[in-house]
């Protein structure tokens, strides 16, 4: 049995200051890391305080700590919890995690009522930030809903709860004879026979809508298509036809990922972000691509807005990813693979690869540089006419990219 | 399309006969054509309604003209000293949302509690517009009071003539000074849910989630069709899902019809019932029921069916969570009810036949446990089953 009291020391180093919160798999504890001074939160596995089995709570929680230790790989972000350290306390697996100051988006709106549309816009911004975070890093989060974010100040949303982010998503039927998802899930995961059918980063575009409804009404209807003015809600016309947008039915019809419905709450403007094409030379195959849409192999984590066929699996799950710059008109190209990208601009094959893929490539004794001999980058700018090339030139597809002449 | 299921506890019965439980489960199948609401809110404004009740109330009209689509239909009655028709039935597209918020904001509250003629008006609303497969009426009802001037059996009545315009109850009491009994025999005759609602800030839910699941519906005006064989008897019939009720089908002859409250997309329904085998010659497979069930123009069918046998292996036979689910619904509505007592003999007989360490012993112990601390909120929420999407977190 593990709970412990203020004053308890955990893993020799953290001070318990008291409980923080607890939910169905974990109980959360403040604490003040000894040797920094700094206060954090130590999760434990909550036995007690659940009906589930000791086993399913453990799997759940030790899932959550492979998941934020994924995050911590790929370098944080500012809109997900941080894990500062994986430990023990005995017997007991033990969690150290940044500390949020601040209330669940739920208990939050409970406490001070709505928020104003300025604060849902930046909460939105963050939402999407963490989002797009969490789908180039093949990383996937099936529950985002307010009890699982916490708003630390006015209006910074962080990611908590990663027990579902992995494997199990709880959407099962029970004895509740119900599968309905509530109001945060689209149509799309709600009605999926395989959990992975028709999922995708436009996924997440709809629960994050949902969710600024939520700020600013306080209550969210399972309908889609929701334009807060409906309901009564003073808001600017830009966020209410972002919200009715971004929870459209249709995937289709909505913003095609988060990065992209950061844009327009960012630009204050509904109207869909610039577009570029891709053309699968020799294939007769093209794609419209948005800022935030990536490239993958079928089989990873999360579904790539693209995904390819790759039985030989050189190509990583969520291999490339497009974006605009600040000024919205140089489009630039990512790698966020293991084996590499090739862009042929006008100098012909650049080579680009993120630098965990350096290391991977080093370890194997291969050769990691790029046609100078030097530290390849990690992206790159793209043009009209420039070829793009997953691996290597000579593996799988070459795409030709294109921006929209609109 | 919708389709049946039936199981019971005992497949195999001795010769001289003995009382089965059975159970039959109903899925909906899906959704095939978009429905057309036509939705009465029928909300208390007496005087106790003053304050957070009242403008909570006004909030949830709101809440639900953004739920509505073009051609839905909506009205709304109030009911005080005297029932008054705030807005008749009205298509949505006919509406527009400052008019129909202009109408809202006659809601005050002032006076008694007329329920039993609210009722009578907003059913009236209801029957005004046409009915068919595609339709289907609600009459959402919110009150935090007594009606003094009419009896639980006169509202028992007035539920089944609404249930009979085929309109459903959804039923909701607010606060502690509501007749319990009056909220719970509308919910159930009317073949809806009822409720308690804790805190004013419940009632746009309440409203909001009522009116979503009206536009899920698959079939309205479902039923259960039993055809028993003679010499068999049924007795102690419940729904279990939805929600934990009683229910009392009327007999003619060897037949008998249970209503189902509408048929919801991916919710599935459950009865259970005691079925009484009477004697029969070993060797011989007997069908003791034969169950259809009707749903939009659609039947399905299953047969509830022993096997009479002296062979004690066979008669050790035991489906036990058809037991368990029989036990687990009277004890879920007597906690509804508030019965304590009635609740806790039914656990000592669970406990009997399934051990104490069984799980459902442990959760019906739990279950009584909480009521016997709590009010009106859990002996509301012990009725449903708590998805345990709200467990996993």
């Amino acid at each position: 049995m593990t709970t412990f009291e203020a004053g308890d020391l955990v893993a020799g180093q953290y001070r318990v200051q008291g409980e923080a919160g607890s939910g169905g798999f974990a109980v959360a504890y403040e604490a003040i890391d000894e040797d920094s001074g700094d206060t954090v939160a130590v999760k434990v596995p909550n036995y007690a305080g659940s009906s589930n089995d000791r086993d399913v709570i453990e799997q759940y929680f030790l899932k959550e700590a492979d998941a934020l230790e994924t995050v911590r790989a790929a370098g944080g972000n500012d809109n997900v919890m941080d894990l500062i350290e994986r430990t023990d306390e005995g017997d007991t697996p033990v969690l150290v995690v940044q500390f949020v100051d601040g209330y669940e988006l739920d208990d939050a709106i409970d406490r001070v009522g709505p928020l104003g549309p300025a604060e849902v816009r930046r909460v939105g911004i963050g939402l999407c930030d963490a989002m797009s975070f969490l789908h180039e890093n093949d990383i996937v989060y099936r529950d985002l809903k307010p009890d699982n974010i916490m708003l630390a100040g006015q209006d910074h949303p962080i990611l908590i709860d990663f027990n579902t982010a992995t494997g199990f998503d709880g959407t099962d039927a029970d004895d509740a004879g119900t599968t309905i998802l509530g109001p945060y899930k689209p149509r799309e995961i709600a009605e999926a026979s395989d959990a992975e059918d028709g999922q995708g980063p436009w996924s997440d575009v709809y629960s994050i809508g949902k969710i600024l409804l939520f700020l600013l009404k306080g209550t969210v209807p399972k309908k889609d298509g929701v334009d807060p003015r409906d309901f009564g809600v003073d808001c600017p016309t830009y966020l209410a036809e972002i919200i009715a947008r971004a929870t459209q039915t249709d995937y289709r019809d909505r913003y095609p990922n988060a990065t992209s419905m950061k844009y327009v709450l960012e630009a204050k403007d509904p109207s869909p972000p610039p577009q570029a094409s891709l053309e699968a030379l020799g294939e007769d195959r093209s794609f419209t691509i948005h800022p935030g849409d990536t490239i993958g192999r079928d089989g990873g984590a999360t579904t790539p807005s693209i995904t390819l066929e790759d039985a030989d699996e050189h190509v990583s799950p969520i291999h490339v990813r497009f974006d605009t710059s600040n000024d919205e008109a140089i489009w630039r190209l990512e790698d966020h693979s293991l084996n590499g990208t090739y862009v042929n601009t006008q100098t012909g094959w650049q080579r680009l690869l993120q630098p965990g893929g350096k290391e991977l490539l080093e370890a194997r004794g291969g050769d990691p540089t790029d046609r100078n001999g030097e530290d390849p980058p990690s992206e790159h700018a793209l043009g009209d006419g420039d070829l793009i090339a997953l691996v290597h030139p000579s593996y799988g597809t070459t795409f030709e990219f294109n921006v929209s002449q609109t | 399309m919708a389709s049946i299921d039936t199981s019971v506890n005992r497949p195999n019965v001795p010769a001289d006969g003995t009382t089965v439980t059975a159970e039959i489960d109903v899925e909906p199948g899906e959704q095939e054509t978009d429905v057309r609401r036509h939705i009465a809110l029928c909300i208390d404004t007496s005087g106790s309604m003053e304050g957070d009740n009242i403008k909570r109330a006004r909030d949830g009209a709101a809440w639900v003209f953004g739920l509505l689509a073009d051609e839905d239909y909506v009205s709304i009655v109030a009911f005080d000293t005297e029932a008054t028709v705030i807005l008749p039935a009205t298509r949505w597209s006919d509406l527009d949302r400052q008019t129909a918020m202009d109408h809202v904001e006659e809601l005050t509250a002032g006076g008694g509690t007329d329920m039993y003629n609210g009722l009578k008006a907003a059913k009236e609303t209801l029957s005004s517009s046409a009915t068919g497969p595609d339709t289907v009426k609600r009459l959402l009802l919110l009150s935090d009071g007594k009606d003094n001037e009419r009896t639980p059996d006169e509202f028992e009545g007035l539920a089944e003539a609404i249930d009979d315009a085929g309109i459903r109850i959804q039923s909701a009491g607010i606060g502690t000074d509501y007749n319990e009994d009056t909220i719970r025999t509308l919910g159930t005759v009317g073949r809806g849910t009822w409720t308690h609602l804790e805190a004013p800030g419940d009632i746009e839910d309440f409203f909001g989630e009522a009116v979503e699941q009206a536009g899920s519906v698959v079939a309205p005006d479902a039923h259960l069709d039993l055809d028993v064989a003679p010499g068999v008897e049924v007795s102690e019939v419940y729904r279990a899902l939805p929600q934990a009720q009683e229910v009392s089908p009327e007999w003619e002859a060897n037949a008998t019809r249970i209503k189902l409250p509408d048929l919801i997309e991916r919710e599935s329904q459950r009865v259970v019932l005691k079925i009484h085998a009477p004697p029969r010659e070993p060797g011989s497979e007997e069908v003791l029921a034969d169950v259809q069930l009707s749903a939009r123009g659609d039947t399905a069918s299953d047969q509830i069916a022993v096997e009479y046998t002296d062979e004690q292996e066979k008669l050790a036979e035991h489906n036990e969570s058809v037991d368990i689910d029989h036990k687990q619904t009277v004890i879920r509505t007597e906690l509804g009810k508030g019965n304590v007592e009635a609740a806790e003999t039914k656990v000592e007989q669970m406990t009997v036949i399934h051990g104490e360490d069984a799980d459902a012993v442990e959760e019906a112990e739990r279950q009584t446990e909480i009521v016997k601390e709590g009010g009106r909120a859990e002996q509301s929420q012990a009725t449903q089953i708590v998805d345990s999407d709200d467990g996993i977190q």
